[in-house]
């Protein structure tokens, strides 16, 4: 579904990605995981096409196209979610009224016919059952005054609705307390399908004990250094980022 | 807060005179005076025309009365225009030669002028009355093509400089004080960084007034070329006198391409007595021009003194990329009276700028912000933020904000942000049942609320400007 | 400057010929009664001219236009129920109809149904000596400028609405002026009473309507006086098709704990400058105002708000937002006055304005001058465009890049125009907005 090859990447001078290899199969779950400034972020955002980020080398393929040539909006319509680590909020527009914009601009995209409001509101209200999200969400702007947790169920609920084939968590487990972290797994694991991939952003092992992964990859200053099934995660939780670094690199 | 109601009263600590002999020529304000004052410099022509030229658009002008201060009409003709220091020479001609009533004077002041006995780095130029008396470090930034001397010496030395700079920011039309400054200013400072010079040292002006009834007009030009650095520091006192003195001094800046001026001031002069008699009247202009591409220009002001301070330290944001800052602190006690802010004028493109305003008002002190962002139609992508901040310790003071902003382009981005607040009595209380005494706990808060512009300041004048705030709010909790 | 024929003289010198001429007839004031006020006004309009350049308060904003048309006054115009329609909010309203300022019975209704209302045309008070009428002018306690003194000069009608103490409006009242001015050119000089008695609480909204293709000044000028306690929520809607000049003024006096909260919503409006000015002056009253403006083409709105806060425990907020399309100038200015006794107040001031265009220009001064310490006062302004994070946090929902811009601008709106309690006030106020976005 994605492979990435030899991906370098940054934002205005600074290098940040580093040849960066990845390749994720529809319905396999990849996990991410790094210290700060590895460079898991701008994997993120680069992935779901961030204007500030130029991509300097490398190639990406999405189901056979050439992710880097698409808009941020038409990665988004070809079924490329990423959930952010900072969500944006956006005052004076519902919830509601945000969702079925984007969904529709998806159908559009697939020649579907647009889904009215009542229709939408009845998919919508399924949806935030599953994310245990009060229905009161629906018609409250866009994050404007939720709070962190509120936020990334928020995320999770977008992604619940847009259906994706391919979903980017980006440290979706930053600032959540442990209710919060479960509710949101929780809704995480219930969009797994065999037909849906995804890639889970993180710098901690804790999230990855409620949605487990198929492969963990760590990554150190632009690149995979080391891949490994779940119990990777759980070596690094118990030995630090330190024993993996290459002898003699920059801490 | 009893605690609070007892704290001392210190007096101004350099409100002492010097006894120096001076040479002043007659009250009053006419051409001759101007001519006069020419002559005693032996300028040449082109600077006595400039002169005669500013003082017959003065006398076009109006004094300004929108400026959200008081003060009784200035009688321009009831003053001393010129006063120097007598010295038994014509002029000194090297620091050995300095009166020593007026090296000691600057001794007291904590500025010593001796070159072995001063802290390395900070070369200084100070201004006596009317006149720069010294310089220091000379040969030390000659080494480095650094030119760093009196305006009257530069007027000799470097002609072409001054005729090709002088007034090239600061037009003599500009307004009211600017054309008097520029009719009969009598000396000052002149700073020019050649091409990729990081100048090796601080600089610094001194500015100290000394005789009675003389007004003083001083004026600083500072061109910094391509890719050169600077940090200039300005300090200034006045002995305590029961009468007014006008101080309208002209700052002007020059940034070319790539270069960086850095320009601080702490501004002391005596601010009247607590019935608000006396005081100096401090009326600036001060302007710099990015004029260059990657340019920048950065205003740090600190102002706890003179009766009446009205000054917009400014910056014109020609070139593109180019950065314009301004962070001050103005603090009015007892009758003191403030109005001050900045302007940013955002020409090129790419062009940012940042102000962080911080007013204190207490007494009865009144204390304005005013300023303005402008965004040019062809400034692309200008961006500005600004935050003025104020703070009320009393019930007789007041605190104004008055903030324009003109937008002509809609990629630019411009936000201001005020708020208003108080030293609390909870506050007050707070501090003291933790053993921290009402005047260390106003002087704490004060020096809190400052902070992000002291931050800005060179290391020692930050500790001065520290200090002075202590010392400006004693007795203002009550 | 004496005798020279300059553009000013000869415009003070129309309104002069204007004034004298109106003097001689009944709408002066039936048997002269009024005559000495309006004579001592228009001397000072004589002495002062229009506001110019050198007053701070104008710095953006030239009246040229208005001082070339000759002042005639509007003669008597009538529309019929069908072109009035639309522009009735809910037909279940009461409301008062103005047709070129002047009132127009056959239009309004429902005006006698409430007890403890009581609505009266201006034209109708100035016959009948209305007490309140002529002691408001003697009083002078409106601010001295020059345009309140042509207004007091000039009016002949407006309305009069008095609540009676602890009167609860049921329905909200609709004052509705139409601008047709068939016969050409006018100016007219609506002037407008609003008095709350103790306890009374009621929403009124005025709106504003063109209806024809003719250019106008219209100077209005509106007085609301809240007793304390009572509760008044005031609306300022434009409904579209102006073709002329309008300015507007409201005064508002709060007395203890009282709350004024007013909407203004201006959207395709050629040359309007709004300016309100309210005096805080019993304890713990409050005063809300939301402001919305969509400007564009060659449009020109100025806002000028003055709160003063007289009293200790008082609150007042401003929210006033922008959407600057076209060449379009949106000027907001709002100032807040702290009195030195005004201990213990609360005031807040948010501008926000959306520049879409290159060539509109936008100008804001919010100012606080504050005499008192113990107060909490804040500012917020900022002017540009769309946040580029957020146009990309909808575009990675797969929105396209235009439709991203169009959502984040209504919601911009939104925010104030969904504070509006009053569906059929917001559902106007929306579909002005509707209208220009459908253009974009």
């Amino acid at each position: 579904m994605l492979e990435i090859k030899n991906l370098h990447a940054g934002i205005e001078d600074k290098k940040i990605l580093k040849g960066f290899n990845l390749t994720v199969k529809a319905g396999e779950i990849h996990a991410i995981m790094g210290p700060n400034g590895s460079g898991k972020s701008t994997l993120s955002r680069v992935l779901a096409g961030h204007p500030a980020y130029q991509v300097t080398a490398g190639e990406v393929s999405y189901q056979g196209k050439d992710l880097l040539e698409m808009s941020a909006e038409t990665r988004a319509q070809e079924g490329v979610f990423m959930a952010f680590q900072y969500p944006t909020e956006i005052p004076g527009v519902s919830n509601a009224y945000f969702l079925r914009a984007a969904v529709n601009a998806v159908r559009a995209r697939r020649g579907e016919p647009e889904m009215d409001a009542v229709e939408f509101l009845d998919v919508l209200k399924r949806k935030m059952k599953l994310v245990e999200m009060d229905p009161a969400f629906a018609s409250r702007p866009v994050n404007a005054g939720f709070s962190g947790g509120e936020k990334k169920r928020n995320e999770i609920l977008q992604m619940a609705v847009l259906e994706p084939k391919l979903a980017i968590l980006d440290e979706t487990d930053s600032g959540l307390d442990i209710d919060a972290l479960r509710v949101v797994a929780h809704g995480v694991n219930q969009l797994r399908s065999p037909e849906r991939a995804m890639i889970v952003v993180t710098h901690y092992q804790r999230l990855l004990d409620y949605i487990v992964p198929d492969y963990v990859h760590v990554l150190l200053d632009g690149k995979i250094v080391k891949s490994g099934g779940k119990e990777l995660a759980l070596e690094l939780e118990a030995k630090g980022y330190d024993w993996i670094r290459p002898v003699g690199s920059k801490v | 807060m009893s605690d609070a109601k007892e704290l001392i009263n210190r007096e101004y600590k350099y409100g002492f005179v010097t006894d120096v002999e001076s040479d002043a020529i007659p009250r009053g304000l006419n051409e001759e005076t101007i001519r006069l004052i020419s002559a005693r410099k032996k300028e040449p022509a082109f600077m006595l025309e400039w002169r005669l030229s500013a003082y017959r658009t003065w006398l076009r002008m109006k004094e300004p009365a929108w400026q959200n201060v008081q003060y009784p009409p200035i009688n321009y003709q009831d003053m001393i225009y010129y006063s120097a220091p007598k010295n038994k020479k014509d002029a000194p001609k090297s620091l050995e030669e300095v009166d020593k009533e007026i090296l000691d004077t600057y001794a007291k002041l904590g500025i010593p002028l001796d070159e072995q006995k001063r802290l390395a780095g900070v070369a200084v130029d100070a201004v006596f009355d009317s006149v720069s008396v010294g310089t220091t470090f000379k040969d030390t930034l000659k080494k480095a093509g650094v030119i760093f001397c009196s305006f009257s010496e530069a007027v000799q030395e470097h002609p072409d400089l001054i005729q090709k700079y002088l007034g090239s920011v600061v037009p003599v039309s500009d307004n009211f004080f600017a054309a008097l400054n520029a009719a009969v200013f009598s000396d000052g400072s002149f700073c020019y960084i050649p091409k990729g010079v990081r100048c090796p040292m601080e600089l610094s002006t001194y500015f100290r007034i000394n005789a009675a009834d003389t007004g003083q007009f001083e004026r600083t030009l500072l061109v910094a070329d391509e890719d050169s650095t600077v940090s200039y520091l300005e300090g200034c006192t006045a002995p305590i006198r029961d009468k007014n003195q006008l101080h309208a001094a002209v700052v002007e800046l020059v940034a070319l391409k790539g270069a960086k001026i850095k320009y601080s001031t702490v501004q002391n002069w005596y601010a009247g007595d607590k019935q608000g008699k006396g005081g100096i009247y401090n009326f600036v202009t001060k302007r710099g021009k990015c004029a260059g591409a990657k340019s920048k220009i950065s205003w740090t002001q600190v102002e706890t003194g003179s009766a009446i301070t009205w000054k917009y330290p400014s910056v014109i944001l020609q070139g593109d990329d180019t950065i314009g800052e301004f962070y001050s602190v103005a603090l009015t006690h007892n009758y003191q009276q403030a109005d001050t802010g900045t302007k940013m004028i955002h020409i090129g493109k790419n062009t940012r700028s940042t102000i962080i305003s911080k007013g204190i008002s207490a007494g009865r002190g009144k204390n304005t912000y005013r300023g303005l962002v402008k965004v040019l139609k062809n400034a692309e992508k200008a961006q500005n933020y600004t935050q003025c901040d104020s703070l009320l310790i009393g019930d007789q003071c007041a605190a104004n904000t008055f903030p324009t902003l003109e937008v002509e382009n809609n990629t630019a981005r411009v936000e201001h942000e005020a708020s208003t607040s108080k030293i609390s009595e909870d506050q007050l209380f707070y501090c003291a049942s933790r053993g921290i005494s009402g005047e260390n706990a106003v002087s704490m808060i004060v020096n809190g609320f400052c902070k992000e512009v002291f931050n800005h300041l060179p290391m020692e004048f930050a500790v001065e400007a520290s200090k002075l705030l202590s010392v400006s709010l004693e007795g203002s909790v009550g | 400057m004496t005798d020279t024929k300059t553009p000013e003289n000869e415009t003070l010198e129309n309104y002069r010929r204007s004034f004298e001429a109106f003097e001689k007839t009944e709408l002066c004031g039936e048997g002269g009664w009024l005559c000495p006020e309006r004579r001592s006004a228009f001397q000072r309009f004589e002495q002062n001219g229009f506001p110019g350049s050198k007053d701070e308060e104008w710095r953006y904003t030239r009246l040229e236009s208005v001082k070339k048309m000759v002042p005639k006054s509007a003669a008597t115009a009538s529309v019929d129920l069908k072109t009035m329609e639309p522009y009735v909010l809910d037909p279940a309203w009461p409301r008062a109809v103005f047709v070129d300022g002047v009132y127009q019975p056959a239009l309004s209704a429902g005006l006698e149904d409430q007890k403890g209302l009581r609505v009266m045309s201006l034209a109708e008070a100035l016959r009948r000596h209305e007490p309140q009428l002529a002691s408001g002018l003697r009083e002078a306690r409106l601010k001295p400028r020059a345009l309140t003194d042509l207004n007091t000069a000039f009016f002949t009608d407006g309305i009069e609405i008095q609540l009676a103490a602890g009167t609860h409006l049921e329905k909200p009242l609709q004052v509705l002026s139409l601008f047709l001015f068939a016969e050409g050119e006018r100016a007219i000089h609506p002037r407008n009473l609003i008095l709350a008695g103790p306890g009374s609480r009621a929403a009124i909204i005025q709106s504003f309507a063109g209806i024809g293709s003719n250019s106008y000044f219209s100077n209005g000028l509106t007085e609301v006086r809240l007793s304390e306690k009572a509760r008044l929520d005031h609306y300022v809607l434009q409904q579209g098709g102006s073709q002329g000049f309008q300015t507007a003024r409201g005064e508002i006096w709060l007395e203890k704990e009282s709350r004024y909260e007013t909407f203004m919503v201006s959207a395709d409006t050629p040359f309007f400058r709004y300016e309100i000015d309210a005096v805080l002056a019993g304890r713990q009253a409050g005063l809300q105002l939301h402001g919305f403006y969509l400007t564009a083409g060659n449009e020109h709105v100025d806002q000028n708000v003055l709160i003063e806060h007289r009293v200790p425990e008082c609150t007042s907020g401003q929210v006033m937002k922008g959407i600057l399309d076209g060449h379009s100038r949106l000027v907001v200015r709002g100032k807040v006055h702290v009195y030195p006794d005004a201990q213990k107040t609360d005031a807040q001031q948010t501008m926000k304005n959306l520049l879409l265009s290159r060539d509109a220009t936008a100008d804001a001064q919010p100012q606080l001058e504050i005499y008192a310490d113990d107060v909490k006062c804040t500012h917020g302004t900022a002017i540009g465009q769309l946040e580029d994070d957020a146009i990309f946090y909808l575009k990675s929902r797969g929105i396209e890049a235009d439709e991203a811009r169009r959502i984040l601008t209504r919601g911009f709106a939104m925010e104030v125009l969904e504070k509006i309690p009053l569906e059929p006030v917001r559902r106007a106020a929306e579909a002005a907005l509707g209208a220009h976005f459908r253009e974009v």
